[in-house]
């Protein structure tokens, strides 16, 4: 086996890589990847201060790291230090930064007082660079009224906006619509399709959503149990795609 | 030639000897070598054919089988290497039982690694799963000492007698990775040279492993500030060229990850589409997403549509791949034939060839056994079913699902009490922010009477088994929580009631009280100091009456915790605005273990206590005619016994149900 020290120099060359890097000159997408990895799961204080120092120095992807570093502390006044980290990188156009704090506003979260219309303003702003993640809060927040009248159609087409950039939950919920004829008309095909494909992309809610009609043979699908137990073994593996970990 | 001493002539043979001893001499150029790699992965601990919930033999999965797939194909290959690409130790309750009720001791392997010991494995990949019991279980059965500070080295105990890899977990405090994140196999393996003649070449196939960086999220309580994890696309990249400097002559990544071809980045779960892409791959074995590749002809497959994947071939980018499914039933086999000119061995690309072999026949039954694999683990295999028939608890009333759709509770009290009070230990250690709301809960009854006329919770009174939660907690489902208002209640509570056919009280005709198009898992019955009635008088959307918290109307400002399932907290059932947005709670533990849990600190249910509350009942009406619905027969004995005095049997049909009447003015 390899010596350890190997693999710490190589760790050591990482962050020398920040250190070395002038406020003008952004971190690559890699190091900034590693670096925050290092932060955010592996607790290490040096990577923290070199995310620190970027952050400082301005670059928008290491305010969001930061951010999301922040906002995984376990002290609620570190959790609001998160908040800020992700209006600053949000002002400079960071789009997953917008959904971020657009979210937390949302919920009330990072100690920010719920603002609909704020985190209206933000999921709008990403969603106008396809944020996916975005789109699916515009859509949710339409449906139910959230900040504006209640608009079910308008709810489905931001779903679909977000189905389009690639959203398994986005999917899912359409599959929902369709099947309950909410904001489109009612349509078990479309539905079982939505569904399908937001399946296939391991969707656990879909996939017990077709698992449990293939119990009962509803959604027009036939009666198949062994086809049932597979998709609500597939159900129960986590896979759910989870952006925290996007940098 | 210039003259020799003879000590000098004497001492040649030797050196040529030892030369030929210590690096063989090259094969002749066109050599060839014929290499397979045969593959299972996320067998999930399904070391038999047998499900220990239902106590009965299920035989689409389990290790026995594969490994005669194995035995087949290896008679078929000889020259073979056999790999697991991860998610082995954990997803059965044998898997549960061995680290978590009984933990193996150190000097015990698991038993599906003692299975894969004596079945010859040469290397095997850590998927996410492993991580599930926690980091010091992990070293111990895979005998790994993962210098990660405060977790001591195992003591030398039994593991896997093949070789672990994983490059792309490394531990915080040291940086190197936890496992050996490559492997370098030397066989001797017999090649044929241009002439025909046979002769053993040695070979060399490298061998590196990844898992998907998520689990750092998926075993945050396990890992964080422990380990991390990198990008498997990044991991590849350092490592590979070093393998091949060391002398690789196949490199096969065991990705135990899927495939995505959507954009790259450099934590994606499923990134082989982009491992694909990394320079000095031969090959991939891939996971973790169940699914079946080469699937050729299967219109339903995913990668019949994918970018640059082949699904007849088994290529991705043009990179021989495959994966196996899961719970062993499939065995992948890569089977290569490599010529050697120009100093080294080389790939002829057309005479790959990839397979996903099924343990199901062409004829739908199923491959035998190995009967070898069965005696081998028959102790672990005895003890967990003891331990699932071992008595947690008792209940002195028989809780069935026969009239739960007309408001017999008895199987589904229990399940909320259970969900109710996990919720509120979990809310005041770690959400001190709603320590004032009240936590509800909500479950429905999960069997009503799809499968067949018996296909109805129903456990008797006396004493209770492990395997008994799973007849009231039917699917695999993980505890969640989400905030809610008393007016969000209303509406869940509506759509629930959306079970029932409206009724029309003048009409004299018998009326069909339940919509049996409306499955019963969405009938979701409330819990925890609340009362409310259905008026299925009235249209969908406003049945719900008199719906009250602690004896009090429920205002509609109010605000609730209400315990259910990750279902439905992510829009399972199109429950209105309970879409993944309220959850404040995501739990890993399963309502079943939940309410496993719950019976062995309360082993004396009591239906006064844990069956007798009537949360809701009908609003009363007189109806002209008779309202019915189905459930199986013979069954009213249940309904009186739980105090539904307003049921009578009405008349008993052939398919093994009978027809109750309600009255609905009682």
């Amino acid at each position: 086996m390899r010596p350890a020290s190997r693999w710490a120099s190589a760790a050591a060359l990482a962050l020398a890589a920040g250190c070395t890097c002038a406020p003008s000159r952004p971190p690559s997408d890699e190091a900034l990847a590693e670096v925050r990895r290092r932060a955010l799961y592996g607790k290490q204080a040096e990577a923290m201060e070199t995310l620190e120092r970027w952050a400082k120095a301005g670059d928008r992807g290491a305010r969001r790291a930061l951010g999301d570093v922040c906002a995984a502390d376990a002290d609620r006044s570190v959790q609001e230090r998160a908040a800020r980290w992700y209006r600053l990188a949000a002002e400079a156009g960071d789009a997953a930064a917008q959904r971020k704090l657009g979210r937390a506003l949302r919920s009330g979260a990072l100690g920010l007082a719920v603002d609909l219309q704020g985190a209206r303003r933000w999921f709008a702003a990403a969603a106008g660079q396809g944020d996916a993640g975005a789109e699916l809060s515009l859509g949710l927040m339409a449906r139910n009224g959230e900040g504006a009248p209640r608009d079910a159609e308008a709810g489905a087409r931001w779903l679909e906006r977000a189905a389009g950039h690639g959203s398994a939950e986005a999917m899912f919920h359409l599959g929902n619509a369709f099947a309950n004829g909410e904001g489109v008309p009612r349509d078990l095909q479309r539905a079982r399709e939505w569904y399908e494909k937001a399946a296939e992309r391991d969707w656990p809610a879909a996939l017990q959503t077709l698992g449990m009609a293939y119990l009962g043979g509803d959604l027009g699908l036939p009666r198949d149990p062994v086809k049932a137990d597979e998709l609500l073994r597939e159900a129960a593996h986590p896979h759910a795609q989870d952006d925290e970990l996007s940098p | 030639m210039p003259s020799r001493s003879p000590s000098r002539f004497l001492f040649l043979p030797v050196a040529l000897a030892t030369l030929a001893a210590c690096g063989e001499p090259a094969p002749p150029e066109g050599t060839t070598v014929e290499v397979t790699i045969l593959a299972t992965t996320d067998l999930h601990a399904n070391v038999l054919s047998y499900d220990y919930f239902k106590l009965a033999e299920n035989q689409t999965f389990g290790l026995e089988r594969t490994a005669t797939l194995v035995a087949k194909a290896r008679t078929e290959f000889p020259n073979n290497v056999l790999v697991d690409d991860g998610d082995t130790i954990q997803g059965t309750v044998l898997g549960d039982y061995q680290a978590v009720v009984q933990p193996v001791s150190c000097d015990q392997p698991l038993a599906i690694h003692k299975v894969m010991n004596a079945m010859g494995y040469d290397v095997g990949n850590v998927g996410n799963h492993e991580f599930n019991y926690g980091l010091p279980y992990l070293s111990q059965v895979s005998n790994r000492d993962f210098h990660v500070a405060d977790l001591a080295a195992p003591a030398n105990c039994a593991g896997p007698s093949y070789p672990l890899v994983l490059s792309n977990v490394r531990s915080a405090s040291g940086d190197a990775p936890i496992f050996e994140p490559y492997h370098l196999l030397s066989r001797t393996f017999e090649a044929t040279a241009p002439d025909g003649s046979k002769r053993q070449v040695p070979f060399q196939v490298g061998v590196i492993g990844f898992t998907p960086p998520q689990v750092m999220t998926w075993d945050k309580r396990n890992l964080d500030g422990k380990v991390y994890a990198t990008g498997i696309v990044d991991a590849a990249n350092e490592l590979v060229p070093e393998m091949r400097s060391a002398g690789a002559d196949l490199v096969v990544a065991l990705a135990h990850s899927g495939v995505d071809p959507s954009p790259s980045s450099p934590t994606m779960e499923n990134a082989s589409w982009y491992l694909s892409q990394v320079p000095g791959i031969d090959a991939m074995v891939l996971g973790h997403s169940h699914d079946v590749f080469p699937n050729p002809g299967v219109a339903t497959s995913v990668f019949n549509t994918m970018p640059n994947v082949d699904n007849a071939l088994g290529r991705i980018n043009g990179v021989p791949a495959v994966m196996a499914a899961s719970w062993g039933s499939r065995l992948g086999v890569i089977h290569f034939t490599l010529e050697y000119s120009r100093g080294g061995w080389h790939v002829i690309p057309e005479d790959t060839t990839v397979e996903a072999r099924s343990t199901k026949n062409f004829d739908g039954t199923y491959v035998a056994p190995d009967p070898t694999v069965a005696p081998m683990v028959d102790t672990e295999h005895q003890a967990t079913i003891t331990y699932v028939r071992t008595p947690i608890g008792g209940t002195d009333f028989r809780m069935a699902s026969w009239f739960a759709q007309v408001g017999d509770e008895s199987a589904l009290q229990v399940v909320n009490m259970a969900q109710q009070e996990y919720v509120r230990s979990a809310v005041q250690a770690g959400l001190p922010q709603y320590a004032a709301l009240p936590v509800l809960s909500v479950t429905a009854p999960f069997k009503f009477g799809r499968g067949g006329a018996t296909d109805y919770t129903d456990v008797a009174s006396g004493p209770m088994a492990i395997f008994n939660a799973a007849d009231l907690y039917l699917f695999a489902n993980t505890v969640y929580a989400v905030k809610v208002t008393g007016s969000d209640l209303k509406g869940w509570l509506e759509k629930s009631a959306q079970q029932f056919k409206q009724i029309d009280p003048s009409n004299a005709a018998p009326q069909d009280l339940i919509d049996t198009t409306f499955p019963g898992y969405n009938f979701d019955v409330l819990y925890g100091d609340v009362t409310y009635e259905i008026d299925v008088t009235k249209a969908p959307g406003s049945r719900v009456m008199n719906l009250q918290y602690q004896g009090a109307p429920m205002s509609p400002a109010q605000e609730f915790i209400v315990a259910t399932n990750n279902y439905r907290a992510s829009g399972g059932g199109g429950f209105p605005g309970i879409d993944g947005t309220k959850t404040i709670i995501a739990s890993p533990d399963t309502n079943r273990d939940v309410l496993i849990g719950y019976i062995k600190r309360n082993p004396n249910l009591t239906y006064a206590q844990h069956g007798s509350t009537q949360v809701w009942r009908f609003t009363r009406v007189t109806t002209a005619g008779p309202v019915v619905f189905r459930s199986g027969a013979n069954q009213l004995a249940v309904a009186q016994a739980h105090g539904l005095t307003n049921i009578s049997l009405s008349a008993q049909n052939t398919d093994g149900t009978s027809t109750y009447a309600i009255d609905l003015s009682q």
